[in-house]
């Protein structure tokens, strides 16, 4: 599993959402690549889900599921919203 | 990672590029950035909205170390009122992040994500406003 976090210039906001994402995906026990990138590269990346915010979500035009979440070091905000959209796999 | 000249607290600012331009004020004067760094950070967020704004109570102004940043260095500036980004995003607490290169600016953001992942640091940033409290904070010790 691809998961793709996205910021502005995608090397501040994100890389801090970036180390949240794999944190809580390891308390998880969820195996996914993390990745991270700005607004502009999004529609070259590969990627099963996006995490990013509402203004950028609503950015982003394309069919990939996307995470959103607002407060990049809250481990349970995230924690909740990547379990709305995966099930956790045994 | 932070030194306790970088700090400043302040009642309110104008404006959220107020706030940048001040905050910015102690890395200027010890010529860790340029003023160019300090328009570019601010170019940044008009041009793509502000996505520096990381929580409900942060908001952490950067830009590329090519765009005027002569030593690594963080500041801090901690505002009694919040000051205004856009309609939902406003924030009490500044963090200018200035990497001379981008390896040093990734541990930057490994050594803030580390402090700030935890809720109790979290809450104790957001509430302080003494420059002692705030330094020993984000330099890791217990206050």
């Amino acid at each position: 599993m691809e998961m793709l976090c996205v910021c502005g210039l995608g090397q501040g906001s994100s890389l801090i959402l970036r180390m949240t994402v794999e944190e809580v995906l390891k308390e998880l026990g969820i195996k996914a690549n993390v990745d991270n990138t700005d607004l502009s590269s999004v529609s070259y990346m590969r990627a099963d889900y996006i995490v990013t915010n509402k203004v950028f979500g609503d950015q982003i035009h394309n069919t990939v599921p996307k995470i959103i979440v607002e407060n990049y070091f809250d481990k349970d905000e995230i924690r909740k919203a990547i379990l709305q959209h995966i099930k956790k796999e045994d | 990672m932070i030194k306790k000249e970088h700090i400043k607290t302040i009642e309110s600012v104008g404006s959220w590029e107020e706030a940048i331009w001040i905050a910015s004020e102690p890395l200027l004067q010890d010529q860790s950035i340029t003023e160019q760094y300090v328009q570019k950070m601010i170019s940044n967020v008009r041009e793509m909205g502000p996505y520096i704004v990381i929580s409900n109570d942060i908001a952490i102004p950067h830009a590329r170390p090519e765009d005027g940043v002569l030593k690594t260095a963080v500041a801090l500036l901690k505002l009694k009122d919040r000051v205004v980004f856009s309609p939902e995003k406003s924030v009490n607490t500044i963090l200018v992040l200035a990497g001379s290169s981008n390896g040093s600016h990734i541990n930057i953001l490994r050594d803030i994500s580390m402090i700030l992942s935890n809720k109790e640091n979290y809450q104790k940033l957001i509430d302080a406003d003494d420059v002692n409290v705030l330094y020993t904070i984000l330099n890791g010790k217990e206050v």
